[in-house]
């Protein structure tokens, strides 16, 4: 209490050299009674903003308050407290009754441990004699009654009732289910001993990692076999002479970065050289979707749907060369025929993979149209088939 | 047979002392059987609310209190002390014994006129329940549970002292 005295005092003395965090607070609570200093925290921006941290935890400690001080005490607790004080006032104590009391009726006394008192003739030993005979003779024996059967029947039906709703719920179709599931592993585990349980833990790991291994063994599928559906199929007929060359007849080199930030705009023809071999090789899938992710790399929806123009992808090997052409677009002036065979969706590239001859280009041996959705999360890259008797 | 869920043999043990305590609070054990019936009905309800392993019989009879105070509000228990009304020993008076009958019943008067806790207390040790067992019932301390058994005793004392 001193201590808290002499602390007040100092927020009120003299102006200091520097404002502590203790005046700080102080302001904050509204016990800072210097005006000097007051004047001096109000003027300093540095000290508002060092002042933060208080009013902060001034608030959050306000949430918390219960009005436990505002509250009246309860009422037992005066009655207690005025009764205590009664009884000493008259030479008793009230644990001196209530142990009387306990000794009486045979309980543990106010501790909870057995009494050791012997005065067991006085006026409360009377008092509670007198009280216990008087109440025993009112026993009801409503305790050792059996329940009634309407209750009993009332707590079965409801329960099955409730039973009955829950699991007309939506929620508990999916729920129920699945903990009775675990429920039921867990509880056989659990009834199995510890020495059985580490058996049907360590088979359960064994399974999870066996299944774990047949999963990551599946190989992408390879060019070749998503291909497949090309090989001795419907030859398209594409225009592949407006997308080829450019103006003059030349085609324009690029490598890949400068196609991801090339303008492309119809009429325009890129070509980039491809790192693989022919698709009839090894071209894999995921090679290709890295090639056509970098192409796309940075044009938002808005931008791949403008993309209007073509670009192709050239890789010479052996006499043919491989061309990706890649031209976007929208749902609405979609009106190339494979179109009709997926629904196209929003950020979807539709493309062409063309085999052809390096010498003469505008001839095309082989051509696969594709869609390519950068952002979805399985089959990204997709060939589409020809249409049956096209 | 019947398998019974943890609540469901909780609660079912919980009804005789919530019996008992809701006549200590109706005073006429028609109401306090309704009012446990309603109890019941509210706690299946509420059975999400209660945590197994804690005191089940305190959680009802709170419910029971509630559901007696709901039901004073609509003005709807009657308070009817007949001698019939006051339990197996007070069915018929035997002669010899009317006095003391009479003076019994001037003691059920009396503790129906006491406050709700002492009443409830002093309802729970007519029937031979422990002091720790009336703490529990009410969710009091022991202590709170004895002191307050004490100081009804001692006003039933002064009401009705040794004759």
């Amino acid at each position: 209490m001193k201590d808290k005295n002499k602390k007040s005092e100092n927020f009120n003395s003299s102006i200091p050299d520097e404002i502590s965090n203790e005046f700080l607070m102080a302001y904050v609570d509204g016990e800072l009674k210097d005006l000097n200093v007051i004047k001096i925290i109000e003027r300093s921006p540095d000290l508002k903003e060092k002042m933060a941290p208080f009013v902060w935890t001034r608030q959050l400690l306000a949430s918390l308050k219960t009005g436990i001080l505002d509250k009246p005490s309860p009422e037992s607790m005066i009655d207690m407290v005025r009764e205590g004080i009664a009884a000493q006032e008259r030479g008793h104590s009230l644990i001196h009754d209530l142990e009387i009391m306990a000794t009486v009726d045979g309980e543990a006394g106010f501790g909870g441990e057995e009494v050791s008192f012997s005065e067991n003739q006085g006026e409360a030993t009377k008092i509670f004699s007198r009280t216990g005979a008087l109440l025993r003779r009112m026993r009801t024996g409503v305790l050792q009654e059996p329940v009634p059967e309407n209750m009993l029947r009332l707590v079965e039906e409801g329960l099955k009732k409730k039973e009955i709703q829950a699991a007309q719920s939506p929620a508990f179709e999916i729920q129920k289910p699945v903990t009775r599931f675990f429920g039921r592993i867990v509880s056989w585990w659990a009834s199995l001993g510890p020495a059985y349980s580490l058996v049907a833990v360590a088979a359960t790991t064994i399974l999870a990692v066996g299944l774990y291994v047949t999963a990551s063994d599946q190989v992408p599928p390879t060019w070749e076999e998503r291909f497949a559906n090309f090989e001795g199929g419907q030859q398209f007929v594409t225009e592949t002479e407006s997308w080829l060359s450019n103006d003059d007849g030349t085609f324009t080199n690029f490598t890949l970065p400068a196609l991801s930030q090339a303008k492309l705009l119809m009429g325009d023809v890129h070509q980039i050289s491809l790192p693989s071999a022919p698709i009839t090789d090894s071209l894999s899938i995921s090679e290709l979707e890295g090639v056509l992710d970098r192409m796309i790399e940075g044009k938002n929806n808005r931008a791949l749907l403008n993309l209007s123009g073509d670009s192709s992808v050239d890789g010479s090997s052996g006499g043919q060369i491989n061309r990706i052409f890649l031209r976007a677009f929208t749902p609405v002036d979609a009106d190339i025929p494979e179109i009709m065979y997926e629904k196209i969706q929003p950020r979807c590239i539709i493309g062409e993979l063309v085999e052809g001859e390096t010498a003469n280009p505008e001839v095309v041996l082989k051509s696969q149209k594709f869609r390519f959705c950068p952002a979805a999360t399985n089959n990204r890259f997709t060939l589409l088939r020809a249409l049956e008797g096209n | 047979m019947r398998i019974y869920s943890a609540f469901e043999s909780s609660l079912l043990a919980a009804i005789p002392k919530a019996r008992l305590y809701a006549r200590s609070l109706a005073r006429n054990n028609h109401d306090a059987d309704d009012i446990v019936q309603q109890s019941l009905l509210r706690a299946i309800e509420r059975e999400n609310q209660f945590q197994l392993g804690t005191n089940i019989g305190a959680w009802l009879n709170t419910i029971v209190r509630n559901a007696f105070y709901d039901k004073q509000k609509s003005h709807s228990v009657s308070r009817t002390d007949s001698l019939e009304d006051m339990g197996p020993g007070f069915d018929i008076p035997v002669p010899g014994e009317q006095m003391e009958t009479v003076e019994l019943f001037e003691v059920k008067e009396f503790i129906n006129d006491l406050p709700e806790q002492e009443r409830a207390v002093i309802s729970m040790y007519v029937e031979g329940m422990k002091y720790k067992e009336i703490a529990d019932a009410l969710g009091l301390t022991r202590g709170n549970a004895m002191v307050v058994l004490c100081r009804t005793r001692k006003k039933l004392y002064e009401a009705f002292p040794e004759r």
